[in-house]
């Protein structure tokens, strides 16, 4: 498996897409350009759409914070739900 | 006085010299479990209940690609009218060619075609005048189950694969399509369902 950082803190769940004419001229945004910038504007303009996103941003402060808690990459697919924790050692 | 639900035509059926019919489906589509959609969260267009423009999946879920090969992707496609005694319906189905045999095939995808339930959203040759025929949707109302599924050693067709038809039962509307705003607006839809 692949470990990689993922490039945006949020992920728009399959099948939608941000495309609305009055925000940032009808530009076509997935999640093959999302940034974080432009899903908080989206989400600040359109609050009711925000259970578009799924938010991975609290896994990297998670990540931030214990070292240990990474997205993985499964198959060449980003999986947000195989992130894996490993316990910290007792000492 | 009780609505009666009318049933009336509204447009003219004539031949368009520029717009002429073209048989056939594309070879790639995209199969869902049933189970991952968020139908709270689609959007049918308040114009056309033909027409969703929004298919939302769960948090977390993912469409799958279904490829076919050959020159004529998804043989055998076809919608038939069930005829009711208060209404009529619609039957859909689809064989679905798996050319591939083991134990992973069996697990990953011949078993859960042979007792799932799914939405499968297909792409036409035939795009229709704005493009909004392109991206039909099977199995939005009532699901998609298999309906036969055959394993020929020895068949021409599949070489030792399968062969799976999925059928949507008593669909209450002929066709439902995914189109939003613009063919590349609807595009982009569609590739995030598997993304």
């Amino acid at each position: 498996m692949e470990k990689i950082e993922p490039k945006c803190s949020y992920r728009m769940r399959a099948g939608f897409i941000v495309s609305c004419p009055t925000f940032h001229g009808g530009k076509i945004f997935t999640n093959d350009n999302l940034t974080d910038e432009i899903a908080e504007e989206y989400i600040a303009l359109f609050p009711n759409q925000s259970a578009m996103f799924d938010k991975v941003a609290e896994k990297r402060a998670e990540t931030a914070q214990e070292g240990e808690t990474t997205a993985q990459v499964v198959n060449g697919t980003p999986t947000e739900k195989k992130a894996v924790k490993r316990k910290k050692s007792k000492k | 006085m009780p609505q009666l639900c009318e049933s009336l035509i509204t447009a003219a059926i004539e031949f368009d010299c520029e717009e002429i019919s073209v048989k056939g489906m594309e070879s790639d589509g995209v199969i869902i479990n049933r189970d991952d959609i968020d139908f709270a969260a689609c959007v049918i267009d308040n114009n056309n209940g033909n027409i969703i423009k929004t298919l939302a999946l769960k948090s977390g879920k993912t469409g799958y690609a279904v490829a076919q090969l050959g020159n004529t992707p998804f043989t055998g496609l076809v919608s038939n009218l069930n005829v009711g005694t208060y209404r009529n319906t619609w039957t859909h189905e689809i064989p679905i060619a798996v050319l591939a045999n083991d134990p992973k095939v069996a697990r990953d995808i011949i078993d859960p075609l042979s007792n799932g339930n799914f939405v499968l959203v297909l792409r036409n040759k035939n795009k229709g005048e704005d493009g909004d025929g392109e991206f039909q949707i099977f199995g939005y109302h009532q699901g998609c189950r298999a309906s036969a599924g055959t394993n020929e050693k020895y068949s021409e067709d599949t070489e030792g694969g399968w062969l799976i038809t999925l059928q949507e039962q008593n669909a209450p509307k002929a066709g439902m399509f995914l189109w939003n705003t613009d063919a590349a607006t609807t595009r982009s839809q569609y590739d995030s369902l598997t993304s």
